[in-house]
């Protein structure tokens, strides 16, 4: 879909429910991925995708195109309510994401084990990096929002989301230098 | 020692070349595959969605309509009882210009004339 299609569903979004159902059916998939990639649970991502489009209805009204994209603006939504539920997290002290999940659903037999136990290592990696950093990396490889997007949900400029991937892939690298070392003392 | 900030993005930048961060781009990106929702759960969800925005629109249109109502009643009061009003300062200027036209007609009494 074109941006100014688009525009245009947006604009109807706001007083036609058909047309909020369309911008739902487009952008459920990647609301989903997102915290599914935070969560790691089926369970949490359905219940904070459904409060991520409910929070989206109520606030279309105010929703205006000329400060931000709307996907990035369903994304901050999505950052909110996830940032939330970090934090309820931090206080159940529970680990959220189920790794041999994610790979069971997609990987089919044929995956070799080493490759299947390299990504294992760089997903458990990127769960162990702090909340932004997981997001940053799920919006850009997942989402293939731009720097500027990105910026626009974490609510940071372009160029301090540059640094900030930069810093994310370092970080990842050590983690996973040192893994290896542990596995693999000389 | 502290190191300046310059120095140490200097650095940064060495460690990690435009030929390895691409690489690791590529694991990143391999690595990352979207996950997809139950269909079951994106139809009822999309489902309740659709019936919330409508129930939440007709409501919206409903208070509108109560609101041009109310607007409409109340331009109606304030005009009729702007009308009356209107229409009583009116008649009360008249009344008071035909009593002064009179007064100022009636002729002097004759004795107070002569004297």
């Amino acid at each position: 879909m074109d941006e100014g299609k688009e525009r245009d569903l947006i604009a109807r979004a706001k007083h036609d429910p058909e047309a909020f159902g369309m911008l739902y059916r487009r952008y459920v998939k990647r609301i989903y991925n997102y915290h599914y990639r935070h969560t790691g649970n089926p369970g949490e991502a359905e219940d904070l995708t459904s409060r991520t489009f409910y929070r989206a209805l109520r606030s279309m009204e105010r929703y205006h195109d000329r400060r931000v994209s709307f996907q990035a603006w369903l994304f901050r939504i999505a950052h909110n309510l996830v940032v939330n539920w970090y934090r309820d997290q931090s206080r159940r002290k529970t680990v959220p994401l189920e790794v041999e999940d994610l790979l069971a659903n997609h990987e089919g037999p044929e995956a070799s084990v080493e490759g299947r136990e390299r990504r294992e290592s760089l997903l458990q990696a990127i769960e162990r990096l702090p909340e932004e950093r997981k997001t940053l990396l799920v919006l850009k490889f997942t989402e293939q929002l731009s720097n500027a997007e990105i910026g626009a949900v974490l609510g940071k400029s372009e160029g301090a989301i540059k640094s900030l991937y930069h810093r994310t892939l370092i970080s990842l690298r050590t983690m996973l230098t040192e893994e290896a070392q542990n596995e693999n003392p000389v | 020692m502290r190191i300046p900030f310059r120095t140490r993005y200097l650095t940064l930048q060495e460690e990690f070349t435009p030929q390895v961060q691409a690489a690791w781009e590529s694991i990143l990106a391999a690595a990352l595959i979207p996950v997809l929702p139950d269909p079951a759960f994106v139809a009822k969800l999309g489902y309740d969605l659709v019936e919330e925005a409508a129930s939440r629109w007709k409501a919206r249109q409903r208070r509108r309509q109560v609101w041009l109502a109310v607007g409409w009643v109340g331009g109606s009061i304030l005009t009729v009882v702007g009308g009356l009003v209107g229409l009583h300062f009116w008649q009360r200027r008249n009344a008071q210009g035909i009593m002064e036209t009179q007064t100022a007609e009636i002729p002097a009494p004759a004795i107070l004339s002569a004297s």
